[in-house]
């Protein structure tokens, strides 16, 4: 990202605040279980169900153990699940479309057929298929996100390829002797930058709510460790006797969406503009 | 004289299709067809045309860039279009290219030292600091200074970047520069720049130039030899003082009139083409030119003329004029 943009992004007030908040969910998935002297999996039987209060800032869950430090194991989970999903999706998605907007012609028909094949499964179905070969836990939700999440990517790394292959710079290296590697990774993908920054962003919330999505469902992460979603699926089941044991998780999953979506749209003006 | 570049009867037509699933071909642009033409070691040709008139194709068939649908060229006598992808890759380091927009020839995520150390790692002129100090040199060379390398083309001006450019297609020392429209985009001002830094870099590395271009007075300061083009074929070809003084084909001569002269009392005879350049789909059948020529006969309109000797070293494709 260039300097300009930069300004530019600096003056959009939602996404610096977006970049804080972030900031601060990070800050708080790492040190919160440290700062709130409990352990995430220490049940104390005697306090179950408690109000949010001065010694658990969030409550206690029915075995008694600390909602915040939950919560902030919990962040910890969700964020590294989106973000590496997000990660490795997006590496695929930028391979698979790169190679198949630059060979152009009908090995690019044949591979965008195959991605249409691919996102008009819906994403459910993805998981139900894959509950019947895999156990519950962080690798299936992996294998769900990564399925489902490159197919958007590569879909927009195509089309500015296909756009960037036709520019005097991209001929001037094929002049100069360089081969299809070269061109591509060298003077092609990093001028995609932008866009793929932009979608990477957006799919970190997706990936981030489709983790919730899958552990309440109980497919994601297994008891007693916490993510987002199976502290919710917890909640859910109290909402009526202790509704902050839902309001919690849930509201920390709306937060961490709103930010991302923040700074990615104020990341795609800057861009934009730039 | 050795030729270093003989082109025989390159041609390169673009189909164009219709239909998703199963193509059908319905014409057929013949962006190229049946260039011939010999360059000699250490000169320049210029290249002339309007725009779409295929010199640009021309061009970038030579190197391959794009591949030509017929014909011949022969490199230092090897046939360039026998080569495979690794040889081809290999004799560019002895061809290269100078391109028309210098905004958009760059890289813009390279800094200018990377964009001109890039021909030099890849055919392995040179590693490391050595190639840094390549760079250095070439940029002086081009008139640019050393700290320059540090930079992001988007800092430099048209005239700079023209400069870039060239250092670029020099840092592999080739023998054969295809300079593509080189200062179309420039300023009048910055034009002449570049072009004298050409013809100075032509004599201190011994370079032969292929200069394509659409306006005649800038070919006329750097050519040793025009060859005019139309709609995909030469109609002139000539020594330059030659075809300013004595041009042939209609054409030719109505390009020449167009020049516009710093006197605003001369008198001259403006030849004024009716139209515009015909469109290269399907053209009509007979001389490409008869549409718009003032001197068309019938025959003009059946038969396509050959491009015939005039006299020493001048040809021209006309059915009109004779040696």
């Amino acid at each position: 990202m260039n300097y300009a943009a930069w300004n530019v992004l600096k003056r959009n007030k939602p996404a610096v605040l977006g970049m804080i908040v972030i900031g601060l969910l990070v800050i708080m998935a790492l040190a919160g279980p440290v700062v709130s002297g409990y352990s995430y999996v220490e049940q104390d039987l005697e306090n179950t169900n408690l109000g949010p209060g001065r010694d658990h800032w969030f409550g206690t869950d029915s075995l008694g153990r600390d909602l915040f430090t939950r919560v902030c194991f919990g962040a910890r989970i969700s964020l590294a699940v989106g973000i590496l999903a997000c990660i490795v999706s997006g590496l695929l998605g930028i391979a698979f479309g790169g190679y198949s907007g630059y060979a152009g012609g009908r090995t690019d028909d044949i591979m965008m057929r195959i991605v249409d094949v691919f996102s008009a499964v819906p994403f459910i179905l993805y998981v139900i298929l894959l509950m019947v070969v895999m156990e519950p836990g962080l690798i299936t939700v992996f294998a769900a996100l990564g399925i489902t999440g490159w197919m958007n990517m590569a879909r927009i790394v195509r089309a500015q390829v296909l756009s960037l292959k036709e520019r005097e710079y991209v001929l001037a290296a094929k002049s100069i002797g360089a081969g299809t590697g070269q061109v591509l990774f060298r003077h092609i993908i990093p001028n995609t930058a932008g866009p793929v920054m932009v979608t990477m962003i957006f799919g970190i919330p997706e990936a981030i709510f489709a983790e919730a999505f899958l552990s309440f469902l109980g497919l994601g992460v297994s008891i007693p460790k916490a993510s987002w979603g199976v502290l919710v699926s917890e909640g859910i089941g109290t909402i009526g006797l202790y509704p902050w044991q839902l309001f919690f998780p849930a509201l920390f999953i709306s937060i961490t969406i709103m930010a991302f979506y923040f700074w990615g749209n104020g990341l795609r003006d800057a861009l934009d503009r730039c | 004289m050795e030729a270093l570049l003989k082109v025989r009867n390159l041609k390169k037509h673009f189909p164009v299709t219709k239909g998703i699933i199963r193509e059908k071909q319905v014409g057929l642009v013949k962006a190229v067809d049946g260039v011939g033409f010999d360059v000699y070691k250490g000169e320049t040709l210029g290249l002339v045309g309007e725009s779409g008139c295929g010199k640009s194709t021309t061009g970038r068939c030579i190197l391959r860039l794009i591949e030509p649908t017929e014909g011949e060229v022969h490199f230092d006598g090897v046939n360039v279009r026998t080569l495979d992808s690794r040889a081809m890759r290999r004799i560019r380091k002895d061809m290269q290219m100078v391109f028309q927009d210098p905004y958009a020839s760059l890289n813009p995520r390279m800094k200018v030292g990377d964009i001109i150390m890039e021909p030099i790692l890849l055919h392995g002129i040179a590693r490391g600091k050595e190639a840094r100090e390549r760079v250095n040199e070439l940029l002086d060379v081009v008139g640019l200074a050393g700290y320059h390398a540090e930079r992001y083309a988007h800092e430099f001006s048209g005239g700079q970047r023209q400069r870039i450019g060239i250092a670029r297609a020099l840092a592999v020392e080739p023998k054969l520069i295809v300079c593509d429209e080189p200062v179309s985009a420039l300023d009048v001002s910055i034009q002449a720049q570049v072009i004298n830094l050409m013809e100075d870099l032509q004599e201190q590395f011994d370079l032969t130039f292929i200069f394509i271009a659409h306006d005649l007075s800038v070919v006329h300061h750097i050519s040793d030899r025009v060859a005019v083009m139309y709609l995909g074929r030469i109609v002139e070809m000539a020594g330059y003082r030659e075809l300013y003084q004595n041009p042939r084909h209609p054409y030719t001569k109505a390009l020449l009139s167009a020049i516009p002269v710093p006197d605003p009392n001369a008198k001259k005879e403006k030849i004024m083409l009716k139209g515009d350049v015909i469109s290269p789909l399907n053209p009509p059948p007979g001389c490409n030119f008869h549409t718009r020529c003032p001197y068309a006969v019938p025959r003009c309109r059946e038969e396509a003329p050959e491009l015939k000797e005039m006299g020493t070293g001048h040809s021209a494709a006309c059915h009109l004029v004779n040696p």
